[in-house]
């Protein structure tokens, strides 16, 4: 039987498995019942505010932790009784660090002999693709933020691990070096690596990743993938003329709810009108009130997230 | 056996460009110059007289300027010094994962966790005896200079011997040091450690429990107390045994087992 990242004939072996996931730090339940499974080639990006439970989860998942209770599988084994698995995951925890008086190929060369690799060109070209060539022999505690943070990701990507653990990626990087790492990510997702990445740049997540968990308080709120999260997203048509209460009447008149918010202009939260604002500029033109301004204001992921916890902060209150 | 070998090329790679083990050389060398000092005194009478001090304190070692009085201040210095310098080496060693912010990338890794410690523990067995052997090399060549008298194979044989064992005994208390490097995550509490020996050390020696006590063996059989190095009997060796690999076991246990937060 085949068993690479495909279980029984047909049936998707999951790369990662997590259930009924519980960590207890004496009566301070870090982690509360957290079930999830993330299939091959996925990007799942885990949000949470701080203190929500996302390093102590990635960390139950590296192995560094135990669970008080619960179970980890990567590709369908308990990896801790399976140490060769380890080289088919790259990791990245937090603020990466590396040692200090090395040059960035030795430390490359130090993670080279205890991942057991081979063959030498896998340092070069792991240099090469984050763009540290001109660095390689410069030591890492002369280096910037930016760029410990590409060698962090330099250990993480060395191997060519089939599944990537990354806490705060993003952190210290330049704007052009988080393009050049999301599309390195996203390359790596197409080539088929899983990739479960915890970021509190939002935006970030929402350009890469194929499916969202929120955890709020040790517990996963909501998961979901990035097709519903664009449908979830609060959407709202808003509306400016020269007389805004006419406006009103006349949408009114055609069944269309609107209000005026505290800025002046009107705010239309009929999913066909969102959905066709070409139809409510014609008739707004018809009746001669042209608009000064017409867009659909969609929710960002921030907005979201935030909406998301204090929804749940409210079910809690209620009981 | 592979996983344990790539792990003890990892080990040493880290060394590389470390400032901190040329300083542990240098402080080690110390040694055998202190000693090269007393000669020249026991050697210059005038001189002696001058330096008071140091006069009385190479009269108190009962110092000779001959093979034998300087193989014996070495050995005494690897069973007192070599505690505190093998200290420090375990202490480096094991804990500048934590000082270095690496500890966490050790963990999750093909090789296993035992392993990865037990190249740690080869590289701090090969610094100490190459410290041991680096002061013995220093010795002979500072001895030499010294041109010191009573020259026979049968004294450097007998001095080497116990030269090496009072190292291998040294060497041994390394390993509650990695243990308290590890769970403190850093260099304080090792050093700490190290430091309270020591002054446990000083109210111990004029008690009957010297010959039990781990941190004063290796000084007794050094000959550094005389006549109470014949004392040390098989319990002695094997509270010294019993102390390193409860050492061992707890560094081993605490890195497999505890949460890595």
């Amino acid at each position: 039987m085949v068993c690479t990242l495909f279980g029984m004939e047909g049936e998707e072996m999951k790369v990662i498995e997590l259930y009924n996931l519980t960590k207890k730090f004496k009566d301070f339940i870090a982690v509360n019942n957290i079930s999830l499974e993330i299939g091959p080639g996925e990007i799942y990006g885990f949000l949470g505010l701080n203190g929500a439970g996302k390093t102590t989860t990635i960390r139950m998942l590296l192995g560094m932790i135990k669970p008080t209770q619960g179970t980890v599988l990567l590709f369908g084994k308990d990896i801790r009784k399976n140490f060769d698995l380890w080289n088919n995951v790259g990791y990245m925890v937090e603020t990466t660090h590396s040692y200090p008086n090395l040059t960035v190929r030795e430390n490359l060369e130090v993670y080279f002999h205890l991942r057991k690799l081979t063959d030498k060109k896998l340092i070069d070209d792991v240099i090469e693709r984050l763009k540290l060539s001109d660095y390689q022999n410069t030591k890492a505690k002369y280096l910037s933020l930016g760029n410990l943070q590409r060698l962090g990701l330099a250990k993480a990507l060395m191997h060519e691990p089939k599944l990537l653990i990354l806490d705060e990626p993003m952190n210290g990087l330049d704007p052009a070096g988080i393009i050049e790492i999301r599309e390195i990510l996203k390359e790596l997702s197409k080539r088929g690596t899983t990739i479960f990445i915890s970021s509190h740049i939002l935006s970030e997540i929402a350009k890469l990743g194929t499916k969202i968990g929120i955890i709020h308080k040790g517990r996963l709120i909501k998961e979901l993938e990035s097709e519903q999260l664009e449908q979830q997203l609060l959407k709202r048509l808003i509306i400016d003329t020269s007389d805004n209460l006419r406006v009103i009447e006349l949408l009114k008149n055609k069944n269309i709810l609107s209000s005026i918010n505290d800025k002046g202009v009107i705010e239309i939260y009929d999913y066909k009108a969102i959905s066709e604002p070409e139809v409510i500029c014609g008739c707004l033109v018809n009746a001669g009130l042209p608009p000064r301004t017409l867009y659909v204001f969609e929710e960002d992921l921030e907005s979201f997230f935030i909406r998301t916890i204090s929804n749940e902060e409210v079910n809690v209150w209620m009981g | 056996m592979d996983g344990l070998k790539r792990a003890f090329i990892a080990e040493l790679l880290k060394l590389k460009h470390s400032n901190v083990v040329w300083i542990i050389f240098a402080a080690f060398a110390l040694g055998p110059i202190m000693g090269c000092l007393m000669i020249i005194i026991l050697q210059n009478p005038i001189l002696a007289s001058k330096l008071g001090i140091i006069s009385s304190k190479a009269a108190i070692l009962t110092f000779s300027a001959d093979w034998n009085s300087y193989f014996s201040f070495l050995s005494q210095v690897v069973g007192f010094g070599g505690i505190i310098v093998f200290g420090f080496v375990a202490s480096y060693l094991f804990g500048r994962e934590y000082v270095d912010r690496t500890a966490r990338d050790l963990l999750s890794l093909p090789i296993n966790r035992t392993k990865i410690l037990n190249a740690k523990f080869f590289v701090y067995i090969l610094l100490c005896f190459s410290l041991a052997v680096s002061d013995l090399i220093l010795g002979f060549i500072l001895g030499k200079a010294l041109n010191l008298t009573n020259w026979e194979y049968r004294i450097l044989h007998e001095n080497i011997q116990i030269y090496f064992i009072t190292t291998l005994l040294a060497l041994a208390l390394g390993t509650p040091i990695s243990f308290f490097a590890l769970w403190s995550k850093g260099y304080l509490a090792p050093l700490g450690f190290l430091v309270l020996t020591l002054i446990l050390d000083q109210f111990i020696a004029i008690t009957n429990i010297r010959y039990y006590f781990p941190w004063l063996i290796p000084g007794l059989y050094s000959g550094a107390l005389g006549e109470f190095k014949s004392l040390l009997n098989i319990w002695s060796y094997l509270i010294l045994a019993f102390t390193c690999i409860v050492g061992y076991v707890l560094t081993i246990f605490w890195w497999e087992y505890t949460d890595h937060i």
